[in-house]
């Protein structure tokens, strides 16, 4: 397998598991996404920045009330990127498998 | 890039989470409850309203759930509106059953043309008040049952569905 299919912003499990989050919705507001994931707002802001800045998340801040929100929404890169990703991770799982069924004890 | 090659377990965990995170994100769309009971008090109104204050006030009636539902569906399109009615995604249209939306389509066409076409037949009144108690019916199992029911259709509408909106992540992933 060549290591340069995977993407080095998703081997991260954290940001694998935001961006993962956000593939089957539109948008996720910030707490939603936190309490889903379990990490602290802190902790959860630098992945997400560190996503942003790639061009994976787009982040959207408003305020609902007069109380301020932040929108998280997986963008068309960072969907291409992760389809990357698990392409490249079934295609692990399947060599295994093919290499274990070629094995004359299996 | 990184040199690191991932062994076969560890891909298959990785898939796995994936898939586990992609459904919770299927899974996430809820609402508040007043929606529901704003709902419910809507119904209530248009089916008893006639009962009380004669068939003069229907239309008026009709026009304002009209509106209320058109507000309801313009919310659903915008964050902020989506977190005024308590729901903190908005899920993808494309990760619902095609079949299920056609089914639920064909549901609604039906009962618009019921209405329409079904009640010139229907008799004047079954029963003193027949339209409050049906309203009560549906406008308390709205706000009793709204959010159970909105869940069930929710994973109605998901199941099956893992093939569609991207390759790869349905299958080997188990």
């Amino acid at each position: 397998m060549d290591p340069a299919d995977f993407d080095t912003a998703l081997l991260d499990p954290t940001r694998l598991s935001i961006v993962s989050l956000l593939v089957s919705v539109e948008w996720a507001e910030f707490g939603w996404v936190r309490e889903t994931v379990g990490m602290s707002p802190s902790a959860l802001s630098k992945q997400v920045s560190t996503l942003e800045t790639r061009g994976y998340v787009e982040v959207k801040k408003g305020y609902v009330g007069k109380r301020p929100r932040t929108w998280l929404a997986l963008t068309p890169t960072g969907r291409a990127a992760l389809e990357r990703h698990v392409a490249a991770l079934h295609r692990i799982v399947e060599e295994s498998q093919r290499a274990a069924a070629e094995r004359p004890d299996a | 890039m990184s040199d690191r090659v991932t062994p076969p377990a560890e891909a298959a965990r990785a898939l796995r989470d994936i898939e586990r995170l992609r459904a919770q994100g299927r899974a996430s769309e809820q609402q508040s409850r007043w929606v529901g009971v704003v709902f419910g008090v809507a119904i209530f109104a248009e089916l008893a309203a006639p009962d009380f204050f004669g068939d003069g006030v229907r239309s008026g009636i009709s026009l304002a759930v009209t509106a209320l539902i058109v507000a309801y569906a313009v919310m659903l399109r915008t964050p902020r509106g989506g977190a005024l009615l308590g729901r903190p995604t908005r899920v993808r249209r494309s990760e619902i059953s095609p079949r299920f939306a056609r089914v639920a389509q064909m549901a609604i066409v039906a009962v618009v043309l019921l209405g329409f076409v079904g009640a010139p037949f229907l008799p004047d009144h079954l029963f003193p008040y027949a339209g409050t108690v049906a309203g009560a019916v549906l406008g308390a199992t709205l706000i009793l049952f709204g959010r159970g029911l909105q869940r069930g259709l929710n994973s109605l509408a998901m199941r099956g569905d893992g093939k569609h909106g991207m390759n790869g992540l349905a299958h080997g992933s188990r």
